[in-house]
């Protein structure tokens, strides 16, 4: 079969911008533009005279220009913040062109912050903002105490620069509001306050290790209604188990019900695992699939099992019957419809291990890891008590008891103490639904349901200097939404009341208690992959078929997992900066230590390991595998791609959209065909409308010539390289073709450096650029914790932040720490008016 | 109310073979609450058919332009309505183009997609924008595609104005569903139930909202404001939606719709005929009942798994090919040189499958009445694609049916200046036809006024 990728054509459309198009004449509705007078009079004479002929009406360098503004817009922050920048650093006008005065430019940057000023008060972006996606699924997993992941079926947000952050792309929509009215249904319609558990529950418990048959177990399926599949017997411990796996082989139990309605669905299973010395335990991993309709997929769960067969490890689900397929087929018992939970299972090692053919499910070879089912068990409906309820007291059905419970539900929920007067809506609202009929507990729901769409619980509070109380439990919420994407804790709340979280060691000490926490994965997640564009697929290739590829699925999410474990352990440390760039350790797990060829580690968690000093790719993000991969655009090693990358995300110097006139660069062309890479590129940047942006993304990007597509190290290159999947499982195979020769990776940085090697360009970067690669931290830092890309404003505390650090080399949890304290993030607009 | 509301209602629908009441008002009548309220005009209704991957251009572009046009071969099968289409050629996003295999992420946002894999950034799509400002009918849309994800691999052709994917749906069963509220009395009333509270709950979270927003400062007003509308607006909503629930039902005949075919392209199991003509008909009888004024359909994708239909084994025998890899098939199928070439044979063989299935709904928009005419007349049914067998997005293939009484010329060809005209201009044709209160769109600069009379 021909490849998927060899053929595709390289689009000129890769290197997009971060600050996406510039536009100056970018037209919203809900732009409001300050300062007209001021720049007619004052800003607009310089511009025309010293901007206009590259950003004007004839040409728009970089896809900007300024002719046809009239004053400061709200849309154009981000233009007159770049502006700036460039004032500032002297980039603009570029060298060789009329420069403006000193006195000139202080105008220009005087006039730009004024009104940057200005803009904030009618826009304060930064100030309230609703919760995204991803924190209100946990804040109504945490409120309502439900051990499931509700995004499914939430809308999705809109982005800024690539953050789900940004408080301008979190609006609504009728439909995403109605959408998500209805998760909250769904979620809430599963609590019990009074009512006993429903009379139809149905509850299966299996133990599948002391060899009772399994109907005995499970009952009659006419009255159950539930049917467990658990596969073949298998000898092993002495006694008789079912539904063991190992890798590759085996069958994992199947459960299936009849007659379901809408709710859910809890199914726990106890597993245990058989470890051989110096392995790793195995992993189970599971992906859920075949979730009905609009949903999509669910996705991945990773367990490792360490449970024995005395002390099994319990991996429980919950399930709502509404986001599973329900199928009408007939089935041989006869089923009219009925549902099949979407476990795919497969156990994953972290290493290749020799086969033994001879190995099947009736003989357990226990030199090998296993994964077996010692028992499960099967609820429906799985009604939980609200979890709130404790510590209430008695509750029964009357009015104290429900204003007790509405009380405390809207408390958590709005993040803060809520006096009477908030409370009455609620209160009047379970009154009404109690005189229309509701029951006590619909009655209670109904009221949560309100709680949920409420401005209180979907917004954050802005910190807004009007009310000290109010401002207190503002900033908790901030602190917890940036650390752990989810409400506050009892301790922050405590805080917040006795009025410390202005107290900045008392803030320093909740950086460090935050981030030890281990909902601090929230943060370290959220923030790396969308600052370092993680979410790209990692291509793990080998050459032809290959046992390995059984295992890439563990390898890919270890490789990913990498780069967050190697900025956690950068904060933990407090390490400086620098380290982002070059040090001499990495983080490494099982399988990524087989992969880079270290000594075999037991552990499925990151350790951090001492690098070899032969070791050529050394310490840092740029050596990352999975990095290097997902920046191998279409299997090309696109030198292009990973320049723009680092560009970007770690140098702070995005480049700017390509131009649409421009023809595509294609290698399979008929001239083009038979040269290298760098030939094509120098060839692409004798058109100087490409040389613009190619002459910095290209000579950077050949520094990573030593990684192939799957962030392996290589020392040689060959001409062309083959890359075809296999099969349907996605064995994605690649090989070189052609003359092979050392790797060239001369090249050169933005700012003119050359080097001859990755570990050269490295240490440049190290030295040179170390002030671009903490600003760029600072400014993602703000993004997400504030909720708005760095203004002007943002930009003069960034850099002040960074005269403070910067004589300690910025170690990065000092960085952290500096930003909490910021006006930014306090949102201390007051002090910011009267600092300027 | 009880917990859990009874399932569906698959197995009641069983026993009621193929005539079902459906709530409507009068068939010959405007049936929406807008329409009822507002005019007596029939309303517009837009839909947009996307055929993915290459389009065998040569036997899809006119020789000629202007009036006196041959048609060309993919065309023939609906000579018959001559009458009723415009072809376009010529137009292209010019901003918003987009490398590699994101035609579809733009093809109606003309937005310039920002594609590294896993960040997405997009902007309204034009069906959703026509959406806005059409009334409040039982569903503001129907998203139609393959399959039901959205994402990297979308196969949506719909964004909300927040550059989302909005899911579509795949099975003719689920659009039903979806379409018409229960015809049992049980589920209807559990229906109503629902969005009473639903109500109720929404007016009460108004008030909240309202006093939330006096407590702010003007700056953050702004954006409590915008919620504070969307919640009123999906309180409307539902209230218009309870409001249809209540009123007569017409019987609408579903007798011939294959509703519960298998839909599975990995294997050659589905038939895209058989699945198309139960899609479109279900197009049909929701503009008939107004059930939806916006319908967006994505005929497949261009890489797997799109191309595994049942015909595509017919077509592998009757040309004598093996096709192997779908993307190189569109490499290859939409090749201009090579027309006897057994790839471009069955491409041409799929493009014209496609337009004979969009012709079918024509005849049978054609054939159902409206307040004054037929109801053809008052759709913009827009078929076509993106790209050639590079992945170079020019010279979009299109063609518009429909809405003569919307002011559309037809029985032509136009043929623009290549690289010269946004298709933007042609979607702000279309909204404007349909009474949408937009100056803009994306890259447009003003109505083509070449389509209309």
């Amino acid at each position: 079969m021909k490849s998927f990728f060899a053929k595709a054509t390289m689009g000129r459309c890769l290197p997009y911008l971060v600050f996406a198009m510039l536009l100056a004449f970018t037209h919203t509705t809900d732009a409001t533009v300050i300062g007209q007078k001021s720049y007619t009079s004052e800003v607009k004479p310089l511009l025309q005279q010293y901007c206009f002929t590259c950003h004007g009406e004839d040409t728009q360098e970089a896809g900007i220009r300024y002719d046809l503004i009239q004053g400061f817009s709200s849309a154009d922050v981000q233009l007159w913040t770049r502006v700036n920048e460039k004032l500032l650093r002297g980039e603009m006008p570029p060298k060789g062109e009329l420069q403006p005065s000193a006195n000139e430019k202080k105008k220009i940057q005087t006039w730009i912050h004024e009104q940057a000023l200005g803009a904030r008060k009618i826009d304060a972006a930064g100030g309230v903002r609703r919760l995204n996606r991803r924190e209100l699924a946990n804040s109504l997993s945490e409120l309502l105490g439900l051990d499931i992941d509700l995004s499914i079926g939430l809308p999705e947000d809109g982005l800024t620069d690539g953050f789900d952050t940004g408080a301008r792309q979190l609006h609504d929509t009728a439909a995403s509001v109605e959408t998500t009215l209805d998760v909250i249904h769904k979620a809430v319609s599963s609590l019990r306050i009074l009512d006993p558990p429903a009379e139809d529950r149905r509850l299966i418990t299996v133990d599948l290790s002391d060899g009772k048959p399994l109907r005995d177990q499970v009952g009659d399926f006419d009255k159950t209604k539930i049917k467990v599949d658990v596969g073949r017997e298998v000898p092993v411990y002495g006694g008789v188990l079912r539904g063991t796996y190992r890798a590759g082989k085996g069958r994992w139990p199947s459960v299936y019900m009849r007659n379901v309605e809408n709710g859910l669905v809890r199914i726990r299973f106890e597993l245990t695992a058989n470890t051989p010395n110096g392995l790793s335990a195995p992993w189970l991993c599971t992906s859920y699939s075949g979730v009905s309709g609009r949903t999509g997929p669910v996705g991945q769960e990773h367990h490792q099992i360490t449970g024995t067969l005395d002390d099994p490890q319990t991996v429980e689900k919950l399930w709502f019957i509404e986001d599973i397929v329900v199928h009408k087929r007939q089935h041989t018992w006869g089923l009219e419809q009925w549902v099949e939970f979407p476990f795919r299972h497969h156990v994953e090692l972290p290493y290749v291990m020799e086969e033994n053919k001879k190995l099947n499910d009736s003989q357990p070879d226990l030199k090998y890891p296993w994964i077996f089912v010692r028992g499960l068990e099967v609820e429906y409906p799985y009604q939980p008590h609200w979890r709130g309820l404790e510590g209430l007291g008695p509750i029964a059905d009357d009015e104290a008891s429900a204003n007790k419970v509405i009380g405390k539900f809207v408390t958590r929920a709005f993040r803060r103490p809520v006096d009477s007067g908030e409370l009455e809506p609620f209160l009047r609202f379970y009154r009404s639904r109690r005189e229309s009929g509701a029951s006590f507990d619909e009655a209670i729901r109904n009221v949560m349901e309100m709680v949920l769409i409420s401005g209180r619980f979907r917004f954050l509070a802005a910190v807004d200097g009007k009310d000290r109380v109010h401002d207190q439990y503002a900033i908790a919420s901030r602190l917890s939404y940036f650390f752990w994407s989810n409400m506050p804790d009892g301790e922050l709340l405590t805080l917040a009341a006795e009025g410390k979280l202005t107290d900045l060691k008392t803030l320093d000490a909740q950086v460090d208690r935050m981030l030890a926490d281990s909902r601090a994965e929230e943060f370290l997640t959220a923030f790396t992959t969308m600052w370092l564009e993680l979410k790209q697929p990692i291509q793990v290739a080998y050459e032809g078929r290959d046992p390995r590829h059984k295992y890439k699925g563990y390898l890919i999410e270890s490789l990913r997992q990498e780069t967050i474990a190697y900025h956690q352990e950068l904060l933990r440390e407090n390490l400086p900066a620098r380290a982002l760039i070059d040090s001499d350790f990495a983080m490494m797990n099982d399988t990524t230590a087989d992969f880079y060829g270290y000594p075999r580690l037991s552990q499925s968690s990151f350790s951090k390991v001492k690098l070899r000093n032969d070791d050529p790719r050394g310490g840092g993000l740029f050596g990352h595998a999975g990095i290097v991969s997902m920046t191998a655009f279409n299997g090309l090693n696109w030198p292009i791609y990973r320049g723009a990358w680092a560009l970007r995300t770690v140098l702070d110097d995005p480049p700017p959209a390509p131009p649409l006139e421009v023809p595509d660069l294609d290698p399979n062309a008929g001239a083009n065909r038979g040269k290298s890479m760098r030939e094509l590129l120098a060839q692409h940047q004798e058109d100087a409308r490409c040389a613009i942006c190619h002459k910095t993304m290209d000579p950077l990007g050949f520094a990573f010539q030593n990684f192939d597509i799957s962030g392996r190290w290589r020392e040689l290159e060959y001409h062309q390289y083959e890359i075809s999947q296999a099969n349907e499982a996605a064995e994605l195979q690649f090989k070189g073709k052609g003359d092979s020769r050392p790797v060239d990776c001369t090249g050169q940085l933005p700012r003119g450096e050359t080097f001859s090697s990755f570990a050269e360009m490295k240490s440049l970067v190290a030295e040179n650029y170390l002030d671009d690669v903490v600003r760029g931290y600072l400014k993602r830092l703000v993004l997400y914790g504030v909720g708005r890309s760095p203004d002007v404003i943002d930009m003069q505390e960034i850099r002040q932040i960074m005269e403070r650090q910067r004589p300690k080399s910025y170690p990065l949890r000092d960085l952290l720490k500096e930003f909490i304290r910021s006006r930014a993030f306090l949102n201390r607009q007051q002090a910011i008016e009267r600092d300027t | 109310m009880s917990l859990r509301q009874p399932l569906s209602r698959r197995t009641a629908l069983k026993g009621l073979g193929g005539m079902i009441a459906l709530p409507y008002l009068e068939a010959m009548n405007p049936h929406s609450l807008h329409a009822a309220n507002k005019s007596e005009a029939e309303p517009p209704r837009m839909a947009w058919f996307y055929i993915p991957g290459a389009i065998l251009r040569p036997a899809w572009f006119p020789q000629q332009t202007g009036i006196d046009y041959e048609l060309p071969q993919t065309i023939t099968n609906i000579e018959r309505h001559r009458d009723n289409f415009t072809m376009i050629s010529g137009t292209m996003h010019i901003e918003g183009q987009v490398g590699g295999h994101g035609h579809k992420l733009n093809w109606l946002t003309a937005h310039h997609v920002r594609q590294s894999v896993g960040t997405i950034t997009n902007s309204i799509s034009v069906d959703q924008l026509a959406a806005q400002h059409f009334g409040h009918t039982y569903l503001p849309s129907l998203v139609l595609s393959f399959g039901t994800e959205g994402g990297d691999h979308g196969v949506t052709l719909s964004r909300n104005p927040q550059g989302a994917d909005i899911p579509p749906m795949a099975s003719p069963r689920a659009v039903f569903n979806s379409l018409f509220p229960p015809e049992d009395a049980a589920q209807l009333q559990a229906t109503q139930e629902r969005l009473a509270l639903k109500k109720s709950i929404l007016d009460a979270a108004i008030d909240e909202i309202r006093s939330l927003h006096r407590q702010l400062g003007a700056s953050d007003q702004r954006r409590v404001d915008a919620y504070l509308t969307t919640v009123r607006d999906v309180e409307q909503r539902v209230t218009s939606r309870r409001e249809i629930l209540e009123m007569p039902r017409p019987k609408v005949n579903i007798e011939g719709i294959n509703l519960d075919q298998e839909i599975e392209w990995k294997e050659p199991v589905t038939s895209i005929k058989q699945w198309m003509e139960a899609m479109t008909d279900l197009i049909v009888i929701a503009f008939q009942t107004d059930m939806t004024r916006v319908v967006t359909y994505a005929l497949g994708d261009e890489g797997t798994p799109g191309y595994y239909g049942r015909e595509w084994v017919e077509w592998k025998e009757k040309y004598k090919h093996n096709f192997g890899n779908p993307h190189n098939m569109h490499h290859n199928g939409g090749n201009l040189n090579e027309l006897e070439s057994a790839d471009a044979k069955a491409f041409g063989a799929r493009d014209a499958l496609y337009i004979t299935c969009f012709g079918r709904m024509l005849d049978k928009l054609q054939a159902t009445p409206a307040t004054d005419g037929n109801l053809l007349d008052y759709c913009q049914l827009l078929i076509g694609g993106a790209q050639d067998k590079t992945h170079r997005a020019v010279n979009f293939p299109l063609l518009v049916a429909g809405g003569k009484k919307l002011g559309w010329k037809h029985n032509q060809h136009v043929q623009f200046d290549q690289g010269k005209v946004p298709t933007s201009d042609l979607f702000l044709t279309m909204l404007q036809a349909a009474g949408c209160p937009v100056e803009r769109f994306k890259e447009s600069r003003g109505p083509l006024s070449e389509l209309l009379t």
